[in-house]
């Protein structure tokens, strides 16, 4: 039973986006440059990983610095940072509020960061 | 040294009196930056509210000095917890060569620990060593076509000693290399590791091949290649990518990482959605083990934020024909607030979770979750769970109230962060 309905709901969901259901139809973005997050009403997001020392917790002390990979809200709810990065493969996840984890739900290539999901950025 | 807590609070308070972060005297700048930051964590009911163990206040003030060629960094951190102390949490000089930022030397503490990336799980992962007990020297020569020589060798608690020498590229134009070694002497733990890395661009794809060994002999060998960047397909909204992955290491590797399970073969293929204009994305992954396909693995998951303000994730796995999970959760952001929920399917359990947000106030943010297992305990206990976070950021500070019930069990946790300036 419980199997059916995992399968269901998949195709439930593809048969609204499909139909044009608004609340199925993905919103256009702008311009893709840098990192994004869609997460309304966030007190505050970060971006945090392998080149900012997940920010802070991986330098001396493993203090948060609350600065440290701050991204900027937009008036549509979207948290926009900019990383000057090299080449590379860099891990990584968005620090809502402080305290709650969530890889990047717009790329799914992920790996494992103490313990939790996180995303990989090829670069 | 023992400290007070109304030392700390006046070391805090000159520290936020402190004369502008920046100043350039003569060609040297100078600043200074301060993170303060305090927690407790408590159980309500307890013999006591807050443990010794449970609470942390510490001020962390950092000064640097930089010119053309020199640049010097001191951190000093007054922290009052199961006990008050002052300590020189970090501190360094590095030297460069005068307009190249290849030839240099330096010697530190604390500033750096070994860390070696691999593709998706590192060779080497963060608080391997604890960096806190870590003091280091390196020097640094490089400037053919870029290329770097890296030499660090850390000292740890113990008479341990951990090396490592790195010699890599920058981009070429159509790749860069890359050659890690890493060994260990001392009392605790003895290992070498070589690692080498190569990327080429062949314009449809970019392996990354990522080749160690630990030791002579094929036992001792592992190799991880991937193809980043094949694109068959593409539409307005995104495009398709495919990720070939091929891993295999020998019986007797010695990794200190996850990235190389001993004895594992294992092909795979990732498929991704890359969202450009469209806030759709997802993949479909596969990873299979000739030596045990009853260990195949597979995984999908989707993404998608539409028009109407939701923000739909599903997410399946699965392991063999062994056990499988599926969750799927909803959020609509309305204005100020936000409500959804979500049902997580296994084999043998199913959880229903629930969330709801509020944000009054730019910078403010109340955030419910909850969830429950209907069929938990032979159906009788639903074993609920509920969460509730209220954060106030505002330049630089951050304020953090959580408290958790789960298992019969409430605790409170509160912090405050802030950096100055």
């Amino acid at each position: 039973m419980r199997l059916r309905i995992a399968a269901a709901v998949p195709a439930l969901l593809l048969a609204l986006t499909l139909g044009g259901c608004s609340a199925f139809t993905p919103v256009t973005l702008g311009d893709p440059g840098g990192f994004r997050f869609w997460y309304p009403g966030a007190a505050s997001v970060q971006v945090i990983g392998d080149w900012n020392a997940w920010g802070g917790l991986e330098s001396a002390g493993g203090t948060l610095d609350p600065s440290c990979g701050a991204m900027t809200p937009d008036d549509h709810g979207f948290w926009t940072a900019e990383a000057a990065l090299e080449k590379g493969r860099y891990r990584y996840a968005f620090l809502v509020d402080g305290h709650i984890w969530v890889p990047d739900p717009s790329n799914h290539l992920r790996a494992e960061y103490g313990g939790r999901e996180v995303s990989v950025l090829v670069r | 040294m023992r400290v007070r807590r109304c030392e700390l609070v006046l070391i805090l308070l000159m520290a936020v009196a402190s004369p502008p972060d920046s100043l350039d005297p003569g060609g040297w700048v100078f600043s200074q930056r301060a993170v303060f930051a305090a927690e407790a964590l408590c159980t309500p009911g307890g013999d006591s509210w807050v443990g010794a163990g449970d609470r942390l206040m510490e001020l962390s003030e950092t000064l640097e000095l930089e010119s053309g060629r020199i640049g010097a960094s001191l951190t000093v951190t007054a922290r009052d917890a199961d006990s008050s102390e002052i300590f020189l949490r970090s501190g360094g000089v590095e030297a460069g060569w005068p307009g190249t930022p290849w030839i240099g030397a330096g010697v530190s503490r604390s500033l750096r620990a070994p860390f070696v990336p691999g593709l998706r799980d590192p060779l080497i992962e963060h608080g391997w060593v604890d960096i806190d007990s870590v003091s280091s020297i390196h020097g640094r020569l490089g400037g053919l076509l870029g290329t770097t020589l890296d030499f660090t060798e850390h000292f740890l608690p113990g008479a341990d000693t951990i090396c490592v020498f790195e010699a890599s590229s920058p981009w070429l134009g159509f790749g860069s290399f890359g050659y890690t070694r890493i060994w260990s002497a001392g009392a605790d733990s003895a290992f070498d590791l070589d690692t080498y890395e190569a990327r080429v661009d062949l314009r449809m794809i970019e392996p990354w091949i990522v080749l160690a060994r630990s030791g002579s002999g094929a036992d001792s060998t592992a190799l991880v290649v991937e193809g980043a960047g094949y694109s068959p397909l593409g539409w307005g909204g995104g495009r398709l990518e495919l990720v070939p992955v091929f891993t295999w290491a020998g019986d007797s590797i010695e990794v200190p990482g996850k990235a190389f399970p001993p004895g594992r073969t294992t092909v795979g293929l990732d498929a991704v959605v890359r969202p450009l204009t469209s806030a759709l994305s997802g993949m479909a992954g596969c990873r299979y083990d000739p030596a045990d396909p009853g260990a195949a693995r597979g995984r999908a998951s989707v993404d998608l934020v539409s028009e109407g303000g939701f923000h739909h994730s599903l997410l399946a796995t699965g392991i063999g024909g062994r056990s499988w999970q599926c969750s799927l959760e909803s959020v609509l952001h309305a204005g100020r607030t936000s409500m959804g929920g979500g049902l997580e399917l296994m084999q043998d359990s199913v959880r229903i979770t629930g969330t709801a947000g509020y944000s009054p106030l730019p910078g403010v943010h109340a955030l419910l979750d909850i969830s429950a297992s209907p069929e938990a305990g032979g159906g009788a206990l639903p074993q609920p769970a509920c969460s509730l976070g209220v954060a106030y950021c505002r330049q630089g500070a951050r304020a953090l109230i959580v408290l958790e019930r789960s298992g019969g069990v409430t605790t409170v946790g509160a912090s405050l962060c802030a950096v100055f300036p």
